[in-house]
């Protein structure tokens, strides 16, 4: 067990990712350590935001209260986001180690995730300043363990929710269905399992040593885990992958050489891990306009300008900044076939306006919280097509890391360079700037006009651009084929 | 032609006719591969150049649409089936649906596997070449370059390719095939060049003795 940590330990100071540009990894820390001063000044002010919503409870009840909803949304988040603890375990199946042992550490191996941190750093603060200086330390220390028991319970019952029910969206939607019934019986005051929740958590932080029900569940939990890994331990080998989409999109082929282009695409999206993920959570991105479109901002143009882009470019943006890394593992299939490299950036374009009016129409109804809504969208839908898609396409053509297409794309950054996160900003930050200019000179009302007008224009020369891209490609050919060849 | 740094081959000059077969061997590291993606135009030569039909494969893609290839894995994609694979190359050279099953029909011998039944990505290494070198032949090529496709086969389709080479031959197409399998190349090749250390170090018009040759050749290196 020991050895096995090592190696896993081994593994991780190896990795490429370590071998990225030092300019990267600054990037990345920076963005891990925004985000945990986020969670930490979030905590330290949640006594007085709940103060304000929920003025005549006991605070500490009330925080106990929400962390049931907490630990709902956490699981949901896990769910969505965290890895399934897997290891590279073939070389060692046939190394004399125990079948238990490797089991054992795989389960052990998912408690060291920054999925088991973040509940700390939301919560430490609000410990230290509302629960120390009021109630007695053997309280509050019950009080942590308790929680701490409950997020292991929570990263265990991941394990089993992932292993069960990967990829299928029928268990998300029961999620959500079930939490909103939890939620508005709550609400209306029929069964408050918040308050249950939060109830027991303080009974038992009250009378000494009943936290050791909270291990028992955590061990329960554990247990389970254990049983139906090692009974499922060599699923998964062998088997193959269930076959999708193999009629779908056949319309595309009457297009040639471009549509077939476009239906293999189409199959890598749907057919692979990474992009299959990300995928998914660009949907929940297009929800985004809920959280936009409030009243108060609908006179806010530039807001409604973020809005509309995120909401109408969500998945194109995603997607998009790594076009040909996608392909980079047989990127040779395309070098030596015959077609016309033309028709290949063309697929490549059309797929991106393919996404952009998917995403259009899709979020054309949010119109009905607002017509001018309508109106925003439609700028940014054709300023998207004629302008966003293909500077996405121009800068992919810097793409020279091959991407692993069955991996999660969470906290992957396989295929991100500085190049290419800095594109991924300046693509953005051209809107902006157009946005201030019209504001500064007194335009502002001709500001989404403008943004349709150069969509239009764009649209109008993609060919032009499209076989300018097409000349840097020839260009970079070698150099590409060569970065995608090395494994990472 | 030269490839870099470290000077991976080097070849003064060397021409492959048409109709030819020619076998390409070498121990591990020889450069074969590095040759077979000169001529494929995958890497660019540090000095030189590589020309097919008097044109230079970087400069014109006229190639691609007579030549067939296939090195290793990666020219297959992944997540497809040997069948949408194969329709998609056939596609590219404008060969229909109904075409490309009457190919897998003709070809059955070879693939025996179900064809549309797993991905490429599931399959096992043998069939994932087999899967490769049929596409080769789907376009009907005049130029066919394989690497090592001998080197996954079972016996039965081993004996299938030799064959399959050797007929494509006689129909006068040119074939260049690399491979570690002395026996294999002599048989069906007219010609081999032995490549060491980046250099054509033999180039040999084959006949009975040029087997027990190559493998003294190779025994004495050990």
């Amino acid at each position: 067990m020991y050895q096995l940590f090592i190696h896993h330990l081994k593994e991780k100071s190896r990795a490429t990712f370590w071998q990225k540009s030092a300019a990267l990894n600054l990037l990345l820390i920076f963005a891990t350590l925004m985000f945990i001063v986020y969670l930490l000044v979030f905590g330290y002010y949640a006594d007085e935001i709940l103060l304000e919503i929920f003025p005549d409870e006991d605070i500490l009840y009330t925080f106990s209260r929400m962390l049931f909803y907490y630990f709902i949304a956490e699981l949901f988040g896990r769910f969505l986001l965290q890895a399934l603890p897997v290891l590279t375990i073939e070389p060692y199946l046939l190394l004399p180690v125990k079948r238990k042992t490797l089991v054992h550490y795989l389960i052990l191996k998912s408690v060291p995730s920054p999925f088991n941190v973040f509940p700390f750093l939301l919560i430490l603060p609000f410990f230290i300043k509302v629960i120390t200086p009021l109630h007695p330390y053997i309280f509050s220390f019950q009080w942590l363990f308790a929680i701490g028991c409950l997020v292991l319970v929570n990263n265990f019952i991941n394990i089993l929710l992932k292993r069960s029910f990967t990829h299928k969206p029928l268990p998300v939607v029961l999620f959500l269905v079930v939490t909103a019934i939890i939620m508005y019986l709550d609400y209306a005051a029929y069964i408050s399992l918040s308050k249950i929740f939060s109830q027991v958590l303080l009974f038992v932080s009250k009378t000494n040593f009943y936290v050791l029900l909270f291990v028992t569940l955590v061990i329960l939990a554990y247990g389970l885990v254990y049983i139906i890994m090692l009974r499922n331990f060599y699923t998964g080998t062998g088997t193959g992958t269930k076959l999708r989409f193999t009629k779908s999109f056949a319309f595309l082929n009457q297009f040639g050489v471009t549509g077939h282009l476009m239906v293999n695409e189409l199959k890598l999206i749907l057919r692979n891990k990474r992009p299959r993920s990300l995928f998914y959570i660009s949907l929940i991105f297009m929800l985004y306009g809920f959280l936009i479109y409030e009243k108060d901002n609908l006179n806010n143009d530039f807001i409604l300008m973020v809005g509309g882009y995120i909401v109408t470019a969500g998945f194109m943006m995603n997607y998009g900044q790594f076009l040909f890394s996608w392909e980079g593992s047989y990127y040779p299939v395309f070098m030596i076939n015959n077609f016309n490299f033309n028709d290949y950036i063309k697929a490549k374009y059309f797929l991106l306006c393919l996404f952009c009016v998917a995403a259009y129409l899709l979020t054309l109804a949010y119109a009905l919280i607002d017509i001018k809504i309508a109106f925003i969208q439609s700028a940014l839908f054709l300023y998207n097509v004629g302008v966003t898609a293909l500077l996405l396409l121009y800068f992919a053509s810097y793409n020279k890391d091959s991407i692993d297409l069955s991996r999660s794309p969470m906290f992957n950054y396989q295929g991100v360079t500085v190049a290419q996160f800095l594109f991924t900003i300046l693509i953005f930050l051209i809107p902006v700037g157009i946005y201030l200019v019209f504001k500064y000179t007194g335009l502002s009302s001709y500001f989404f006009f403008f943004l349709g007008f150069i969509g239009v224009a764009g649209i109008v020369l993609h060919n032009r651009f499209i076989f300018l891209i097409e000349k840097r490609m020839r260009k970079r050919k070698y150099k590409m084929l060569h970065g995608f060849k090395q494994k990472n | 032609m030269k490839y870099y740094k470290n000077v991976v081959l080097n070849v003064e000059s060397m021409q492959i006719n048409p109709g030819e077969i020619v076998g390409l061997i070498g121990n591990n590291g020889a450069g074969k591969t590095t040759m077979l993606s000169l001529f494929l135009d995958l890497i660019k030569p540090a000095e030189g150049y590589v020309k097919i039909k008097d044109k230079n494969v970087a400069r014109d893609e006229t190639w691609k649409t007579y030549t067939g290839a296939y090195l290793n894995e990666r020219f297959l994609i992944p997540f497809l089936t040997p069948f949408e694979f194969l329709t998609y190359i056939g596609s590219l050279h404008g060969k229909n649906k109904a075409d490309v099953e009457s190919f897998l029909e003709a070809n059955h011998a070879f693939f025996t596997e179900d064809i549309s039944g797993k991905y490429i990505r599931d399959l096992s290494t043998g069939n994932k070449q087999k899967t490769g070198i049929l596409g080769t032949f789907l376009s009907d090529p005049e130029l066919i370059i394989l690497d090592e496709p001998f080197s996954a086969l079972d016996p039965s389709s081993q004996a299938w390719l030799k064959n399959k080479l050797s007929t494509l031959h006689a129909e006068g197409k040119t074939l260049i095939v690399s491979s570690h399998d002395l026996k294999h190349v002599t048989d069906i090749c007219k010609r081999i060049l032995l490549i060491e250390k980046g250099k054509i170090v033999m180039d040999l018009n084959v006949n009975a003795e040029t087997l027990p040759k190559l493998e003294e050749y190779f025994m004495v290196k050990q």
